[in-house]
C-alpha cells in the first residue's frame, strides 16, 4: 500500500497508484499533533478512474453475478484476513483516529470480523428468490421476485470509527454483489487503504473494491453527483448529508445517510443509580464523545440533579487522559485542533447561555504531549433544552444535564430536537422503561445501556438523522434493487381473452 | 444405582432474572404462538401480578406481537380436574393457539394437564388417567406442539420445569399422577419480582416444599449425579435465603436464589427414579382429605417422616449436615449427623413461623387418625415405595 516514495496510494483495479498530478496531504497523530504519515490525494479525475474500474468489474459480472454462497466464503476469508493483519491494521487506526489502542484491539477489531462473518451469513439467507403464489387470473403464470445488487456504490465513512464505519457499508455493499468505491476521512485514510490489500489477499476480484482519499469538497462531491454511480451511503455530518443528498438527486441515486444526534438519555426516578451513572458516563465519553449516538442530553429527576451529577462528577475526574496509544490510558485526544477549539466554543457558548459548568471545560495538555489535541470530560448542569448545547450536536465530551418535573416533561423535551439517532431510560421498572421507550423519537432505544448495537439490528435515524437503515437483513436490503419476474405458463393465442377484452385485438 | 439405567431429559428451557417476564411476547412469537391465553388465580389477580404480565403484550405498541386472547385465572389450590375441563373449554372458546401458566403448583399443573387434554383431543382429563395415574413414555409419548410458556410465582413446586403434574380427583378425594415427558413447559420464567408480594407463610412453605423435593430425590434409591447436585444445592441454597427473605421481603437476591433452588429442587426429586417419596405420600392424602396446603403439609411430615424411616435417610445424612452448613456433625457418626438435620429442619420450620404439630393445621387429630392410614395406602405416588403400615402409624404419632 506504500508507492516507491513512501506514501500511501490510491487503490484502484487493484492497484496501489498516486493521485494523478501527484498531489499528497499529511495525516496527523491526534495524540501527538505530529504528522504520521503522507497520502495520496484524490481528486475528480481519480475518482472518475476508479468509478470506471468499479464499473467495468461489475458489469463484467464477475462478482456480481457469483452465487451468494461462493461471495458468502470470500466474505469469511476477508474476516479471517482482518484477524491476520489486526495488530497493523490497529496501531494505523489509533495513530490517525485517536482511537484508544485498548478499545480497538478490544472490540473495533472483533467487531468488524464479526461484520463480515454476518453478512456473508445473512446474503445466505436474504438472496433467496421469493416465488409468489400460484394466483392464475388473467392467465396461468409463475412470478417470482429476485433481489440484485444495485451497482456501483460510493462509500463515504467518518473519521470517528473509521475501520468499522468504513465496514458497515463496505461488508453489506460486497455481499450483495455490488462493487465499490471508498472515500476515508481526510483525517484517517490508513486502515481503509490496507483493507483494499487485505481484501484483495481474501480473493475479491480486482475493480470490485477502489480506495479514493482525499477531500469531501473534491472527491465526495465527484462520487454524489458521478452519473456512473448507483448508490451513495454516508456516514458524517447533517449538513454534508443534506449536501450529499442534492448532489446525488441529479441522477436518483439510491442514498443511504446516517447522520448526527444529540441523543436524550433518561434517568426515571427509580433508576438504580448503580448501573445508570457509570452508563451515562459511557453513553457521553465513549471515545470522547465523538460517535454519532452518543447520550449527550441527559435528563435527570429535578429532585435527584443533585446526587447524580456528583457521582458522576466524582467517577469522571477518576479518568486518565493521554495518548491513545498508552494502554493505561481511558481518554485519548479528539481529532484535530479545528474540532478541539470547536468543541471549547461551545463549552463558552453553554456559560453564556446561563448553563452551569461543574466538570472540565478546558484543553488538557499531558506532559510531553503538549501538542496533542486533548480535551477535559465536560458536564453542564442546569441547561435549557432550547440552549445551543442541548440542540447542536457538539461531537466532543461535553454533557448537557437537563433537570425535569415530570415523565411527560421529560419526553417531550427528548423529542424537542432535529435529530432522532439514538435514545436511552434507566428504570427499574421495565414496564416504565418500555412505555418510555415507545414514545421516543429515535432509530435506537436503550434501556439501562448504551452503545449496544448488533450486527444484526437495523441502526439509522428518524428526523435529520438520517435516511434508511444500515446492518441486519435491512441493511442488506438497502445494497439490491427488487425485481419481479413474471412468467406467463401458456403458449395459447385462446388464453389471452384479456388482449381482446382490454384493447379489442383481434389478431 | 450406578448400574439402573439413568434417563434424565430437562426439556424445559428456562429463563431466569428480575424483570425476565417482560420477555414473554418475544418467547411465545419465538414459539410460533399467535394467540395465548393466560391462566393464573384469584390471588395472583388480586395482587396485581395477572396485570402485571399481560401488560407486557401491549408494551412498547399495542397489537404488533403475539395477542392475548383470554385470561383465565379461576384456578383453585390445587389443580382441580373439573376446573382442568373447563379450562380446555375456555382456550378452545377463544380460538387460541398457546398457554401461559402464570401461578405455582396448582396453576402448572393445570396448565399442564390443559395442554394434555387438547393434544388428545379430549374434553375430561379423567377419563384419560384411569385410576388416577397415566405414565407415558416415548416412543408413544411424543411432543405436543402447542406453546407453552410457565411463569413461575412461588419459589417451591419447580412446577414450571417438571414433566409431571398432579390432579386432585374431588370425587374419590385423591391426587393423582400424570408423567409425560413433553407435558411441561417448553419455557419457564424465573421473576423473582413477581414473589415478592408472597404472604411469608407462603414464602416459608413453598420454601419447605421444595427442601422436601431435595431431601426425598437425594434419598431416593435412584438418586444419580444430576439429582445429588441439585438436590444438595438446593437445600444449602434455601438454607442460605429463606430467613433472610422472610426478614425483608424486597430481598430480590434471595428470592431469584429460591426460585432456582426450587427449580432445581423438583429436578432432583423427578429424575431420582425409582424414586422413594414418603413425604410426599403423607402430603398428598392429608391435602386431598383436609385441602392442606401442600407446601405446609410437606414441611410438617418432612421431619415426621425422617424420624419414623432413618434407613433411608442415614447414607446421606452427612452428606446432608454438610449441605446445611452444620460444621458440627462433619466427625459424627451418621446416626447423630441424622439428628443434627432433623434438629435444623425443626429449627428452620419454627423460625419460618410453620407448624410444628397437628393442631396448628386446623385437622382434626381423631378424624385424622381414622382416614389417613388409608388414604396413604391408596394414594398412587406410595406405588413406586410402599410404607408399611406400623410405620404409617408412627409418621402420624411423630406429627400428631
Amino acid at each position: 500500500m506504500h508507492l516507491a516514495n513512501g506514501e500511501y496510494g490510491l487503490f484502484i483495479d487493484g492497484k496501489y497508484v498516486p493521485a494523478e498530478g501527484g498531489a499528497t496531504f499529511k495525516v496527523v497523530d491526534p495524540s501527538t499533533g505530529q504528522v504520521a504519515a503522507e497520502v495520496a490525494k484524490g481528486s475528480e479525475k481519480d475518482v472518475d478512474r476508479a468509478v470506471q474500474a468499479a464499473r467495468k468489474a461489475f458489469d463484467s459480472g464477475d462478482w456480481s453475478r457469483r452465487s451468494p454462497e461462493e461471495r458468502a466464503q470470500v466474505l469469511e476469508a476477508i474476516a479471517l484476513k482482518i484477524g491476520e493483519h489486526a495488530e497493523e491494521l490497529a496501531f494505523l487506526e489509533v495513530q490517525s483516529s485517536g482511537a484508544t489502542l485498548r478499545r480497538v484491539m478490544n472490540a473495533d477489531l472483533l467487531s468488524v470480523m464479526e461484520l463480515f462473518v454476518r453478512c456473508a451469513r445473512l446474503t445466505r439467507e436474504i438472496s433467496k428468490k421469493e416465488v409468489l403464489d400460484a394466483f392464475p387470473l388473467p392467465g396461468p403464470n409463475q412470478t417470482m421476485v429476485v433481489r440484485e445488487p444495485i451497482g456501483v456504490c460510493a462509500a463515504i465513512a467518518p473519521f470517528n470509527f473509521p475501520l468499522i464505519l468504513a465496514s458497515w457499508k463496505l461488508a453489506p455493499a460486497l455481499a450483495m454483489g455490488n462493487t465499490v468505491v471508498l472515500k476515508p476521512a481526510t483525517y484517517t485514510p490508513l486502515t481503509a487503504i490496507a483493507l483494499g490489500k487485505i481484501c484483495q489477499e481474501a480473493g475479491l476480484p480486482d475493480g470490485v473494491l477502489n480506495i479514493v482519499p482525499g477531500p469531501g469538497g473534491s472527491v465526495g462531491e465527484a462520487l454524489a453527483g458521478h452519473p456512473d454511480v448507483d448508490k451513495v451511503a454516508f456516514t458524517g455530518s447533517t449538513v454534508v448529508g443534506r449536501r450529499i443528498m442534492q448532489v446525488a438527486s441529479g441522477t436518483i441515486k439510491k442514498v443511504t445517510l446516517e447522520l448526527g444526534g444529540k441523543s436524550p438519555n433518561i434517568i426515571l426516578d427509580d433508576a438504580d443509580l448503580d448501573i445508570a451513572v457509570p452508563g451515562s458516563l459511557f453513553a457521553f465519553l465513549l471515545h470522547c464523545g465523538q460517535v454519532c449516538e452518543s447520550g449527550t442530553r441527559l435528563f435527570v429527576p429535578r429532585k435527584m440533579q443533585g446526587e447524580i451529577v456528583e457521582r458522576m462528577v466524582a467517577q469522571a475526574k477518576q479518568l486518565k487522559i493521554g495518548s491513545a496509544m498508552d494502554l493505561s490510558c481511558d481518554l485519548g485526544p479528539v481529532i484535530s485542533k479545528q474540532q478541539m477549539e470547536t468543541i471549547l466554543s461551545y463549552v463558552e457558548a453553554g456559560k453564556q447561555e446561563g448553563a452551569k459548568l461543574v466538570l472540565g471545560g478546558k484543553r488538557c495538555q499531558p506532559a510531553g504531549l503538549e501538542d496533542g489535541f486533548y480535551v477535559e470530560p465536560t458536564i453542564f448542569t442546569d441547561v435549557n433544552n432550547k440552549m445551543r448545547i442541548a440542540q447542536e450536536e457538539i461531537f466532543g465530551p461535553v454533557l448537557s444535564v437537563i433537570p425535569y418535573d415530570t415523565v411527560e416533561e421529560a419526553v417531550a423535551m427528548a423529542n424537542d430536537s432535529m435529530y432522532g439517532l439514538a435514545g436511552g431510560v434507566w428504570s427499574r421498572d421495565h414496564a416504565k422503561a418500555l412505555q418510555v421507550a415507545g414514545q421516543i423519537r429515535a432509530g435506537t432505544v436503550w434501556i439501562n445501556d448504551w452503545h449496544m448495537l448488533r450486527s444484526d439490528a437495523p441502526f439509522g435515524g428518524y428526523k435529520q438523522s438520517g435516511l434508511g437503515r444500515e446492518l441486519g437483513r435491512w441493511g442488506m436490503e438497502a445494497y439490491t434493487e427488487l425485481k419481479t419476474i413474471n412468467m406467463s405458463m401458456t403458449l395459447e393465442r385462446s388464453q389471452r381473452g384479456w388482449y381482446d377484452r382490454m384493447l379489442g385485438l383481434k389478431g | 444405582m450406578s448400574k439402573t439405567l439413568l434417563t434424565y431429559h430437562m426439556r424445559t428451557q428456562v429463563l431466569q432474572a428480575p424483570g425476565a417476564s417482560a420477555m414473554l411476547p418475544e418467547i411465545l412469537a419465538q414459539l410460533g404462538c399467535r394467540r395465548a391465553v393466560l391462566f393464573a388465580d384469584q390471588g395472583l389477580t388480586k395482587a396485581g401480578i395477572t396485570a402485571r404480565v399481560a401488560q407486557w403484550f401491549d408494551l412498547p405498541h399495542k397489537g404488533q406481537g403475539p395477542q392475548l386472547v383470554g385470561i383465565f385465572d379461576k384456578i383453585p389450590q390445587d389443580a382441580e380436574s373439573s376446573m382442568i375441563d373447563e379450562g380446555v373449554r375456555f382456550y378452545r372458546e377463544q380460538g387460541a393457539d398457546g398457554l401461559i401458566a402464570l401461578g405455582g403448583g396448582s396453576v402448572q399443573d393445570s396448565v399442564k394437564c390443559i395442554k394434555f387434554v387438547l393434544d388428545k383431543g379430549g374434553k375430561n382429563i379423567l377419563s384419560l388417567m384411569p385410576g388416577n395415574f397415566c405414565f407415558e413414555t416415548p416412543p408413544s409419548a411424543k411432543p405436543m406442539n402447542i406453546p407453552h410458556v410457565g411463569i413461575a410465582t412461588t419459589a417451591g413446586t419447580g412446577a414450571e420445569v417438571s414433566p409431571a403434574a398432579v390432579v386432585f380427583n374431588s370425587k374419590d378425594k385423591i391426587k393423582g399422577d400424570l408423567a409425560h415427558p413433553f407435558v411441561g413447559p417448553d419455557v419457564a420464567i424465573l421473576d423473582p419480582e413477581l414473589t415478592v408480594s408472597l404472604p411469608p407463610k407462603l414464602t416459608a412453605a413453598t420454601a419447605f416444599d421444595a427442601l422436601t423435593h431435595a431431601i426425598e430425590g437425594i434419598a431416593s434409591p435412584g438418586a444419580n449425579v444430576f439429582t445429588d447436585a441439585y438436590g444438595f444445592e438446593a437445600v444449602s441454597a434455601i438454607f442460605r435465603n429463606l430467613l433472610p427473605v422472610l426478614e425483608k421481603p424486597a430481598y430480590i437476591e434471595g428470592r431469584n436464589a429460591l426460585l432456582g433452588a426450587s427449580c432445581v429442587a423438583i429436578l432432583s426429586f423427578v429424575y431420582a427414579v425409582p424414586g422413594a417419596y414418603p413425604v410426599h405420600n403423607f402430603a398428598h392424602a392429608i391435602g386431598a382429605h383436609f385441602r392442606v396446603h401442600h407446601g405446609t403439609a410437606n414441611a410438617l411430615f418432612l421431619t415426621a417422616v425422617m424420624e419414623a424411616m432413618p434407613d433411608l435417610y442415614l447414607p446421606r445424612a452427612k452428606d446432608l449436615a454438610r449441605a446445611m452448613d452444620l460444621r458440627a456433625a462433619a466427625g459424627q457418626n451418621a446416626e447423630q449427623a441424622l439428628a443434627e438435620v432433623i434438629a435444623a429442619l425443626k429449627d428452620l420450620r419454627r423460625q419460618s413461623g410453620l407448624p410444628d404439630r397437628f393442631s396448628e393445621l386446623g385437622v382434626n387429630a381423631s378424624s385424622a387418625m381414622e382416614v389417613l392410614p388409608m388414604a396413604v395406602m391408596r394414594d398412587p405416588i406410595g406405588l413406586i415405595y410402599p410404607i408399611p403400615l406400623e410405620i404409617i402409624g408412627q409418621v402420624l404419632q411423630n406429627a400428631l
